[in-house]
C-alpha cells in the first residue's frame, strides 16, 4: 500500500491543521475579513494610492478622462502588460512626449500618468482577489484531506478491509495532498505578481515625472 | 622656510576639510543573495559580492574590519573582509538569522532567531554560541543600549519588546507595543528606546527607566492609505535630535523631532523602505528601497534625498564602515 512519507504527511498535516484551526475559529455567522484569508506574507494593502507612485506635479481633475483620449487609452493598455520590456515601455513614453504639441503635452501626459495608475491599480486589485479565492479553496481542501485522512486511517485499521478499497481511497488522498502542496507552491509565486505590477508602475510613472518637469523648466 | 609650515599644514588641512568623506556602505540584497558595496563620496557601486542565501541583517565590527551578515536562508552569519571583500568565516547563529546587534565592546554579537523563538549570543573573538535566550514569537529587532548593559527584542506575533540583561540573560521586562514590531533602537544617551510596529503603523516610544511607553508617534501622508504606511528601520542621529523611520510600502522615511515627537517631514525615497543607516560623518542617512532595487542618500541637513542608486535584487539591509 503506497501512503505518503511520515515527514511529508507530518509538514502537510501541520498544514491543513493551521489552516483548519483558522477556518475553526470563523464562526459560520462571521463574515470573513479579507485579511483573514489572505495567505501572502506581505501585508495586504488592498489599492495602491497616488503618492506611492506618483512624485510629479499635482494631477488634474481633468486628467480621471484619459480613457475618451484613444491614443493614450491605447498606450496604457500597452505599457501595462509585464511582457514588454521596460526600457521599450519607457522609450514609447519619451517618444509619445516627444510627438505632442506644446500646448497639450503636459495635460496628455498627466492623462496617461492617470490611465496607468487607475489600470494597473485595478489589474492588482484583480490579482489579490485571485489569491484570496486560492486560499479560500485551499481552506475547503484542507478540510475534506482531513476527513480523507481520518476515513483512510480507520479502513486501514480494520482487518477486513477490502484492499483494493484501500488502495483506492489512498491513492485519492495522495491526489488531493499533492494538489494542496502545488497550490501552495502556486501561492508563493502568485503572492509575486501585486509587487511587481506596483514595481512596473512606480518605474513608468517615474518615467513622467521628469517629462513634466523639464517642459515646466 | 621652516616657521611657514605649520602655516602650510593648516591650509592644506583646510583645503581638504569640506568634501564629504567616503566611506564604504555595505548593502545586503536579499533577493540578489549578493552585498553591494557603495562608495559614499562618489554614490556609485563600486563591487558587489556573493554571498549566502537570502541575506538580510547586515553590521561591521567597530574597527571597521568585518562585516557581519545573516546568511537566513543558509542558517549562518558570514564574516566578510573588508580589505579582501571576501567572506572568511561564519558565526554559529542559529536557525533563520534576520537581524543582530553587536555589543558596544564589539566582543559579542546578539542575533535574533525568526523560527526558533530565541536570541543567540556569539562570542565574536572563539566564533561560538555561549548561551540561547528564549524570547516570543518571531524575535526581530535588536537594540543595544549605549553602555551595553540591556538588550531589546522584538518578537513579530506577541508584539512585545522584551528587555534583556546582558549579564544574566534574563528577560527583565516585557513592554506590550503595536502588532508586528520590527526594530528597535536606542537613543544615544539610552534614556530611550524606540520601537516600530510594522502593521500597527505605530512607533512607540519607551522609556528605558521606567519601561512604559511615554510616547506613541503615529504617521499621517495626505492621500495615501494607511495600510501603506508600515514603519519598520529607525535611526537617531549622533547628536539625539532627529529620528529617521522607513515607512515600508508608503515609500518614504519619515524624519522626526526627537524633542517633541512630531514628524517634521516625510522623504519620499523608493519602494518599499526598509533599512537606514548614517554616514559616520552624519551627512547623508541611506535607505534601502526594496522594490525599486535602489538605495537612496538622504541630506542629513536638509532632509532632501539627493541621489538614488540602483543595487542588487530587493535590498534589505546596510551598514556604512566607520573608517
Amino acid at each position: 500500500m503506497m501512503r505518503l512519507p511520515a515527514r511529508t504527511t507530518g509538514v502537510v498535516m501541520s498544514v491543513l491543521a493551521l489552516l483548519l484551526s483558522q477556518a475553526a475559529a470563523q464562526q459560520p455567522s462571521q463574515q470573513t475579513e479579507p485579511e483573514d484569508l489572505w495567505p501572502c506574507v506581505q501585508r495586504k494593502v488592498p489599492e495602491l494610492s497616488l503618492p506611492q507612485i506618483w512624485n510629479g506635479p499635482e494631477i488634474p481633475e481633468e486628467a480621471k478622462d484619459w480613457r475618451e483620449d484613444r491614443e493614450v487609452a491605447d498606450l496604457v493598455q500597452e505599457l501595462a502588460q509585464r511582457r514588454v520590456p521596460m526600457e521599450e515601455a519607457q522609450q514609447r513614453i519619451r517618444d509619445f512626449a516627444e510627438s505632442l504639441k506644446p500646448e497639450e503635452h503636459d495635460q496628455r501626459l498627466f492623462k496617461l500618468a492617470e490611465g496607468l495608475f487607475e489600470h494597473m491599480n485595478q489589474e492588482r486589485s484583480h490579482v489579490m482577489s485571485g489569491i484570496e479565492r486560492v486560499a479560500q479553496k485551499q481552506i475547503r481542501l484542507a478540510d475534506s484531506i482531513r476527513k480523507e485522512n481520518l476515513a483512510l486511517d480507520s479502513l486501514t485499521r480494520d482487518p477486513k478491509a477490502n484492499p483494493t478499497e484501500v488502495q483506492r481511497q489512498t491513492e485519492a488522498f495522495n491526489f488531493s495532498t499533492r494538489m494542496f502542496q502545488e497550490r501552495a507552491q502556486s501561492i508563493t509565486y502568485v503572492c509575486e505578481v501585486p509587487t511587481l505590477i506596483e514595481q512596473r508602475l512606480y518605474r513608468l510613472a517615474n518615467t513622467i515625472v521628469p517629462l513634466i518637469a523639464d517642459k515646466k523648466g | 622656510m621652516r616657521r611657514y609650515l605649520p602655516l602650510l599644514a593648516i591650509s592644506l588641512m583646510a583645503s581638504t576639510a569640506t568634501p564629504a568623506l567616503a566611506y564604504k556602505a555595505y548593502i545586503s540584497n536579499e533577493r540578489g543573495n549578493s552585498v553591494s558595496i557603495v562608495d559614499t563620496e562618489t554614490m556609485e557601486v563600486i563591487e558587489t559580492i556573493n554571498v549566502g542565501q537570502r541575506p538580510r541583517g547586515i553590521t561591521i565590527s567597530h574597527d571597521g574590519k568585518y562585516v557581519y551578515l545573516c546568511a537566513s536562508d543558509d542558517d549562518t552569519v558570514e564574516i566578510i573582509d573588508t580589505a579582501t571583500n571576501k567572506i572568511v568565516g561564519t558565526l554559529p547563529s542559529g536557525p533563520d538569522p534576520e537581524l543582530f546587534v553587536l555589543s558596544p565592546d564589539g566582543k559579542r554579537l546578539y542575533v535574533a532567531n525568526e523560527d526558533d523563538n530565541l536570541v543567540t549570543v556569539i562570542d565574536v573573538e572563539t566564533k561560538r554560541m555561549i548561551v540561547e535566550i528564549p524570547v516570543g514569537v518571531e524575535p526581530e529587532g535588536m537594540g543595544m543600549s549605549p553602555d551595553g548593559k540591556t538588550l531589546v527584542n522584538t518578537s513579530e506575533t506577541t508584539n512585545m519588546a522584551h528587555f534583556i540583561d546582558t549579564e544574566t540573560h534574563e528577560i527583565t521586562h516585557n513592554v506590550l507595543v503595536d502588532s508586528r514590531p520590527r526594530f528597535a533602537e536606542f537613543n544615544p544617551d539610552g534614556s530611550e528606546v524606540w520601537v516600530s510596529a510594522e502593521i500597527g503603523g505605530t512607533v512607540s516610544v519607551i522609556d528605558n527607566e521606567s519601561r512604559e511607553i511615554k510616547h506613541k508617534i503615529t504617521f499621517e501622508i495626505p492621500g495615501l492609505r494607511t495600510e501603506s504606511i508600515q514603519p519598520v528601520g529607525v535611526r537617531i542621529s549622533e547628536d539625539g535630535t532627529k529620528a529617521y523611520v522607513a515607512l515600508g510600502p508608503a515609500n518614504r522615511v519619515a524624519v522626526i523631532d526627537t524633542s517633541t515627537y512630531e514628524v517634521t517631514k516625510y522623504v519620499l525615497v523608493g519602494q518599499r523602505v526598509w533599512q537606514l543607516a548614517f554616514t559616520p560623518d552624519q551627512k547623508y542617512i541611506i535607505s534601502t528601497n526594496g522594490i525599486s532595487n535602489d538605495v537612496t542618500f538622504i541630506d542629513v541637513a536638509t532632509d532632501e534625498p539627493v541621489q538614488s542608486v540602483t543595487v542588487g535584487d530587493q535590498p534589505w539591509g546596510v551598514v556604512v564602515a566607520p573608517n
